[in-house]
């Protein structure tokens, strides 16, 4: 039975990797025998594969391959804490969950008295009487955490100087979460079957939309920190102005 | 998975999971760089491994998603750098040309298509393997893989004539 070439050029590049059954295989070459034009094409192909077949000339050099194992392992015990199985996570994120709405609760809260209150120094935010984490800006971000600064400026024993280790821990913290969030929705997305870690760990990241703010104020802190600066919440709050101006 | 059996696991697949990198983005260091967060994120994902699917399967899929993720990062899934940043590996001329020419090739291959390409043609994997790996249907693998095939193809052929031309072979 005689094929038509159309046909036959579809299956051309199946032939040299022996992807087709043997009757379908027998037919082909016998047309591609009897037939110029698919013959080239063939030749064409058995050239490419030729070429494909010899890629295993590059594997991978010894410079690549040195200490490849050793540096992913010492990488793992890095990140051993967040690094944990997935049953252990199930513990750990309700309790993450709970430290992010929490420490978001105490910025909403505050973000709503500041209505009535506002702020002498760069809080510039719409207050508003109910803000859904979910849809909080970067800059609602920025004003929140500004005005936690500020409550912290006020509070008794804190009047002259932020403490500022401690907000740097809650920000690292915060870092960390978001990190891992975003790393594990990543590879939630890649894993068969398991929406629940996925879903959880978008919410997380929909709850906090903006990693590189945190970043750049933790970074800003431990530099005035290592200079031995003076921190006040004003050079505190107009750090974070400054964040704002760059990124809004 | 203890950290026996990712040990093992890290041991088996390391070459091919770099080569993997490499073929999709010419580039050694990227793919040394890309297949250390491959394996981190297997490590990391460990508890939800359903353990009656093949574990390279997973492995290969990060890979080949974080060579996507990169592609899509420097905007330039063309490779315009590669071979620039391959002085320092001794490498044979034979290798070199080869590289140069597959690299040709691939440069002409949307990402999927180039993964699909480089799993089942350059590593050997069976289009079943290949289908777990990018979570596709076979019958979707088989008509890429056909589409990459004739592109190489066509790329190889045109070179060739090109080739005979410019040096009157």
């Amino acid at each position: 039975m005689s094929m038509d070439c159309e046909y036959v050029r579809g299956k051309l590049s199946s032939l040299p990797r022996a992807e087709l059954n043997p009757l379908e295989r027998s037919e082909i070459l016998e047309h591609v025998q009897s037939c110029t034009q698919c013959s080239e094409e063939y030749a064409g192909y058995t050239r490419a594969f030729h070429l494909v077949d010899r890629a295993k000339l590059l594997d991978p050099p010894a410079e690549i391959l040195d200490g490849f194992s050793a540096d992913v392992l010492k990488r793992i015990d890095a990140t051993n804490v967040i690094g944990l199985p997935r049953r252990s996570h199930r513990r750990f994120w309700p309790i993450a969950a709970a430290f992010v709405l929490g420490f978001l609760g105490a910025m909403v809260v505050h973000v709503t008295r500041s209505k009535s209150e506002p702020y002498p120094v760069l809080v510039t935010a719409e207050p508003r009487s109910t803000l859904r984490t979910t849809e909080m800006s970067d800059a609602e971000m920025l004003s929140a955490i500004s005005c936690v600064l500020e409550e912290n400026r006020k509070t008794p024993g804190c009047t002259k100087e932020i403490p500022v280790k401690q907000v740097l821990l809650k920000l690292h913290r915060l870092r960390v979460l978001l990190a891992d969030a975003r790393r594990r929705s990543q590879i939630d997305r890649t894993l068969v079957g398991d929406a629940r870690g996925s879903a959880e760990a978008l919410e997380l990241v929909k709850e906090i939309q903006d990693p590189q703010t945190v970043d750049a104020l933790i970074r800003a802190l431990e530099v005035y920190e290592s200079q031995g600066t003076t921190l006040n919440a004003n050079r505190i709050v107009s750090t974070l102005a400054s964040i704002r101006s760059r990124r809004i | 998975m203890t950290r026996t059996d990712f040990e093992q696991i890290l041991e088996r697949y390391q070459r091919p999971v770099i080569s993997i990198i490499y073929k999709m983005t010419f580039n050694w260091e990227v793919a040394r760089d890309l297949a250390q967060d491959a394996f981190v994120d297997l490590w990391r994902s460990r508890g939800t491994i359903d353990s009656r699917r093949p574990v390279f399967t997973l492995l290969y899929r990060i890979a080949v998603n974080k060579a996507i993720d990169y592609g899509r990062k420097i905007k330039t899934f063309p490779l315009s750098d590669g071979l620039a940043a391959e002085g320092d590996f001794s490498e044979t001329m034979e290798a070199r040309e080869l590289r140069a020419t597959l690299k040709q090739c691939a440069e002409r291959l949307p990402p999927r298509q180039r993964a699909i390409f480089v799993l089942r043609d350059m590593e050997g994997l069976s289009i079943d393997e290949v289908a777990e790996v990018l979570g596709q249907s076979a019958g979707a693998v088989r008509s890429n893989l056909h589409l990459a095939r004739q592109a190489v193809r066509n790329h190889l052929v045109a070179y060739h004539k090109e080739v005979v031309y410019e040096y009157g072979l």
